[in-house]
């Protein structure tokens, strides 16, 4: 016994010394499961020190490694079989290294059967990685990946239900629009009739009522048409494409009814934007149109300018009509908001409101700088796509 | 060299033998029901790996790999081709199917997997050798198949041993296929090591 043991452990200072440097777990085992070598490390992370383990069976100490599912795959090993992974998921823990905080750490264990040429004596050499930190990384990893995955869910379920709603609204304006608008047709229908049945009996009093009534049901029948422009501006089904400034407001002026005194001055080099075209021209030709419509001299100068910034485009939209009052600054771009005496000009209150509906959507901003006798300048910012 | 039906025969039994046993141990390790057979195996040159090997999927598999050496040297390699490696470890770990991408923790615990499958038909197969193999470490390697096994066995003449592996995990319904390639530098001490069983055999 002692000349084995002198022999064994001349094997293994001669081989395996180097051991005690390296950063992983080492030990050695012979055939009988005592202990032959126990290298620095595992003494740091068990707390089993080499003097007290040595040439004890390991499964005194640690007796998880008696279960059959070890016991018949280290058995291989002495029978020099090939080298036997035991990784970290399946097996947290051969050796139980305690952290400190109450848990143990995760390993990857490997044995590789090492035989001694001079007596043929297998041993069982067990290579131990500590893996916590990488399995904690993983674990926490894959706890966020999941988290974003739920909020994916979660998000995709509210986008469902806000374009369902949305759909819904849509659905909503046309029908109001389309019903609400039929009976309007029917008291037209009616002032017609009135108007035929009186004949030479109408007095002019009678004949100025059905007038503002055909006014005022006209009016109503605009606003009507412009809650349901109003609901489809904010439906976001746009198709985004590159659209030419210059040929929009060519095709804008030539569109729009301009006394032939009015001068609209914009520069022959616009740029190509990407934008939704019919939003993009609803909102120029309801501002351009707004300058032409509400201006008090018959020969009237409105300058249109697009500036590129980093990230936006500025349009600005500059008259020298009447101007607005700064009281109103805010008011005008809420629905049905006029100011005062524009139901008279045809104004129903709502082309400002889409204006500022679709410039939201490009992610942009309007403003206004006005004061009364000085004219109006409207600026508003439309995002780079 | 050109095998008989018989040699086919017995080659593919030792195959269906060691990769029982590697299920057995699987099933012992994590009280789980999983089988894997091997319904033929083929005898195969380099260049045909290659055609056979891009025929069964992606070019970059996960591959476990065991080289020996000794009376017969070679390689043994258990492919795992993508979904089979995700399917398989979230059916032995009982975790939800992760990400395709395959974190440490998963390459470990294919690796472990690999380990036992090809311990077990390594088994299979040195029982017929009276001679211990010496093993290197196993390695865990991403790589076109072919191109693992030139590397491992490092000569191109080599003979293969292309085993499509089937596994099903009971109350599962998970299965699968993964592909075992044993690669030698010559077949025929194999061969001639199995016949010489065989004979033994008649003669008792």
């Amino acid at each position: 016994m002692g000349l084995r043991k002198k022999s064994e452990e001349e094997f293994i200072s001669q081989n395996f010394s180097f051991l005690d440097l390296v950063p992983v777990g080492v030990f050695i085992l012979r055939k009988d499961y005592s202990v032959l070598f126990w290298n620095s490390c595992l003494e740091r992370w068990t707390g089993v020190l080499r003097e007290n383990i040595l040439h004890q069976s390991v499964l005194d100490n640690f007796p998880i490694l008696k279960q059959a599912k070890y016991a018949s795959r280290i058995d291989s090993i002495f029978k020099g079989g090939p080298p036997v992974i035991f990784s970290s998921k399946f097996h947290e823990y051969l050796i139980p290294c305690p952290l400190g905080d109450g848990t143990f750490q995760t390993q990857q264990t490997m044995i590789t059967s090492i035989t001694d040429k001079d007596t043929n004596d297998i041993y069982a050499l067990f290579t131990l990685q500590d893996l916590t930190d990488a399995s904690k990384q993983i674990s926490k990893f894959k706890t966020i990946k999941k988290e974003l995955a739920n909020k994916e869910v979660e998000l995709n379920g509210m986008l469902n239900e806000v374009n369902r709603v949305n759909k819904e609204l849509e659905q909503f304006a046309y029908v109001v629009s389309h019903d609400l608008r039929a009976p309007l047709r029917g008291i037209t229908h009616l002032a017609e009739w009135i108007k035929e049945d009186l004949g030479d009996v109408m007095n002019e009093s009678v004949e100025e009522h059905l007038v503002s009534l055909q006014e005022r049901v006209s009016r109503m029948d605009k606003m009507i048409e412009g809650i349901f422009t109003y609901s489809k501006a904010i439906s976001k089904n746009s198709e985004m494409k590159k659209v030419d400034l210059k040929l929009l407001l060519d095709e804008i002026v030539d569109e729009l009814v301009v006394p032939s005194q009015f001068i609209i001055e914009y520069s022959e080099k616009l740029p190509i934007i990407t934008s939704h075209r019919t939003k993009l021209k609803q909102v120029l030709s309801n501002l351009i149109g707004n300058s032409v419509k509400h201006h008090d001299k018959k020969n009237g100068h409105i300058i249109i300018s697009v500036q590129e910034n980093e990230e936006d485009f500025e349009f600005e939209i500059k008259d020298d009509g009447p101007g607005i009052a700064p009281m109103f600054h805010e008011k005008i771009f809420q629905l049905f908001n006029t100011m005062g005496d524009e139901p008279k000009k045809g104004s129903t209150g709502i082309g400002l409101a889409i204006v500022k509906k679709i410039i939201t959507e490009f992610d942009g901003v309007i403003s206004l700088d006005s004061e009364i006798g000085k004219g109006v300048s409207f600026k508003f910012t439309h995002r780079k796509y | 060299m050109i095998l008989t039906e018989d040699q086919i025969d017995a080659l593919g039994e030792i195959f269906n033998i060691g990769v029982g046993k590697g299920a057995d141990t699987l099933n012992q390790m994590l009280d789980c029901q999983i089988k894997i057979r091997v319904p033929q195996i083929e005898v195969l040159t380099l260049k045909e790996l290659k055609e056979q090997a891009e025929k069964f999927g992606p070019k970059n598999v996960s591959t476990v790999n065991q080289k020996f050496d000794g009376s017969i040297s070679g390689n043994t390699m258990l492919a795992f081709p993508p979904q089979s490696a995700q399917n398989l470890v979230a059916a032995l770990t009982g975790e939800e199917q992760g990400s395709p991408e395959l974190d440490s923790v998963t390459v470990d615990t294919l690796s472990e997997v690999g380990n036992i499958i090809i311990n077990s038909v390594m088994g299979s197969i040195t029982n017929f050798f009276k001679q211990r193999l010496d093993y290197s470490v196993p390695n865990y390697a991403e790589d076109a198949i072919h191109s693992l096994v030139a590397s491992h066995v490092g000569d191109t003449n080599c003979s293969i041993i292309f085993a499509k592996a089937h596994f099903s995990v009971e109350n599962l319904e998970v299965q699968g296929e993964v592909i075992l390639v044993f690669s030698v530098g010559s077949l025929e001490v194999l061969i001639g090591a199995i016949d010489a069983f065989g004979d033994s055999l008649g003669e008792s």
